[in-house]
């Protein structure tokens, strides 16, 4: 037997064996939600609490395929102002990831002359 | 931080210096020592004077970090007030006894991050230029808080491990092959949880024999999809972190526009608030054309003084694998993968990162 998480009947998550006993390591609201359920029990089951059974998770059917549709005027000027918006957000974290490199440079680099200065440079 | 050890040096502490000609050629060794009297003696440049161990251990650094790493750290203090006390990172239960850190006893307060599992990636492979997709996982969910704790009280840990990732090795075969990862395990500290984030949907088979997949993965941080469909194909050549969003892309030549649902991310907690730095990536993923696409997923991202990464996959040849990333709770890579006249190949998705609880208290560490 093993324990599993059930959100709306479903197995969200099998809990791990380091983890039990739930009541222990968990709060208790967490451990509410969880069950005993037979070994063969995985992610995705569904549980019948009417009549005590698991059922496997049931394959959805297929959804058509989605099509392609042309974007409207609007559709491709919302597109290039979301590009146009990141390259502006990519050049201001360049630029200030330029700025802090160059604050760190100059940091070291007058720990540098300090350093040279005590070991008696001019 | 190490201090430079000579191994010219002679017993009146004179150091050796080489004195050089205008072309670089060495004429002589010169012992050098200073003999200007001071009239304070001052204080050595060196780890005992300026990067102690007590110092390294109250910033929470390693003992053999340089002073760069200590400068990054104490912003990090300054730029939010905490620093982390401990940490646990790998999937297990703990008991966590509060120390004494202060000496007296006295309650006080910490800061608590949990971090659930990363949810495991997909693989998808099909015959070339056919219809298919996979998702990344998406990375655990995340709840953070303070506390009041009192010296030599315990609480029970619990860290979430990473949602497996999906993998199959294919040997002169056309399947065509669609398996889920799993979702990751919730984490927690005392009654507080945060769960783990879902796994990359597995794709499904429609009306012309191809796998689509089209919804993303739910998590702190959700997961888009890769996908391969007649004119247009995505690849996600980042791992999405930090809250980041995606509500739709056009392809190709500009013709077509395709607006599918990324998984659902919750930006408000794709930011730790203990170090003010993004936290939670989900699975990048990418679309492998036998032969003719080389993809590399980079999620490599700074959170001050480390670097973390993402999930990465990276594809090319007959292979499309994903590895795990080091990011606590990140979801897995997905790959995708369309064989061609060879049809040996192997694709392997990345699992999830076990997920994490990250203890801080404010300023430093006492030692």
């Amino acid at each position: 037997m093993k324990y599993v998480r059930l959100s709306d009947n479903t197995v969200a998550e099998v809990i791990p064996d380091y983890a039990l006993p739930v009541s222990k390591w968990y709060g208790e609201k967490f451990a509410a939600q969880c069950v005993e359920a037979p070994d063969e029990v995985d992610q995705q089951w569904t549980y019948d609490p009417d009549t005590d059974t698991w059922a496997e998770p049931v394959e959805p059917e297929p959804d058509p395929d989605p099509q392609p549709v042309k974007p409207t005027l609007a559709d491709r000027v919302t597109a290039l102002e979301s590009a146009l918006s990141e390259t502006d957000e990519t050049a201001i974290a360049l630029y200030e990831s330029l700025e802090s490199q160059q604050e760190t440079n100059e940091a070291q680099d007058e720990a540098l002359i300090e350093l040279y200065e005590l070991v008696g440079g001019e | 931080m190490k201090d430079r050890v000579s191994s010219k040096i002679l017993d009146n502490g004179a150091i050796r210096y080489g004195v050089y000609d205008e072309n670089g050629n060495l004429e002589k060794y010169q012992y050098l020592k200073l003999e200007d009297e001071p009239v304070e003696e001052g204080s050595a440049l060196n780890k005992a004077n300026l990067l102690p161990d007590s110092v390294c251990n109250y910033i929470g650094i390693d003992t053999d970090s340089e002073p760069a790493d200590a400068l990054k750290a104490i912003a990090q203090i300054g730029r939010c007030g905490w620093s982390m006390l401990t940490q646990y990172r790998e999937a297990g239960a703990y008991e966590w006894e509060v120390p004494d850190l202060y000496g007296d006893g006295k309650p006080y307060e910490i800061g608590v991050a949990v971090i659930g599992g990363g949810g495991g990636g997909t693989i998808a492979t099909n015959e070339k230029g056919a219809n298919i997709s996979a998702n990344g996982g998406a990375s655990g969910y995340a709840c953070y808080f303070t506390k009041a704790v009192i010296p030599s009280d315990t609480y029970n840990i619990v860290v979430g491990s990473g949602g497996i990732g999906s993998e199959t090795k294919i040997v002169n075969s056309s399947s065509k092959i669609s398996k889920s990862g799993k979702a990751g395990s919730t984490s927690s500290f005392d009654d507080a949880t945060a769960n783990g984030g879902a796994p990359g949907g597995s794709a499904s088979l429609n009306s012309d024999n191809a796998w689509y997949n089209y919804y993303g993965a739910y998590g702190g941080q959700g997961a888009d999809y890769a996908s391969y469909a007649e004119l247009a194909y995505r690849k996600r050549k980042t791992t999405p972190i930090g809250g980041e969003t995606f509500f739709g892309v056009s392809y190709g030549d500009g013709t077509y526009f395709y607006s599918y649902s990324m998984g659902e991310t919750l930006p408000y907690l794709c930011t730790n608030p203990f170090t003010g730095f993004p936290i939670l990536a989900a699975g990048g993923s990418a679309v492998n054309q036998y032969g003719q696409e080389s993809v590399e997923i980079n999620g490599e991202y700074s959170s001050g003084s480390n670097i973390e990464y993402g999930s990465q996959t990276v594809s090319g040849g007959a292979e499309a694998i994903a590895t795990v990333g080091t990011l606590p709770g990140c979801g897995g890579g997905a790959t995708v993968f369309h064989y061609a006249d060879s049809k040996n190949y192997h694709a392997a998705a990345a699992p999830g990162a076990d997920g994490a609880v990250i203890i801080y208290v404010k300023g430093g560490v006492p030692t």
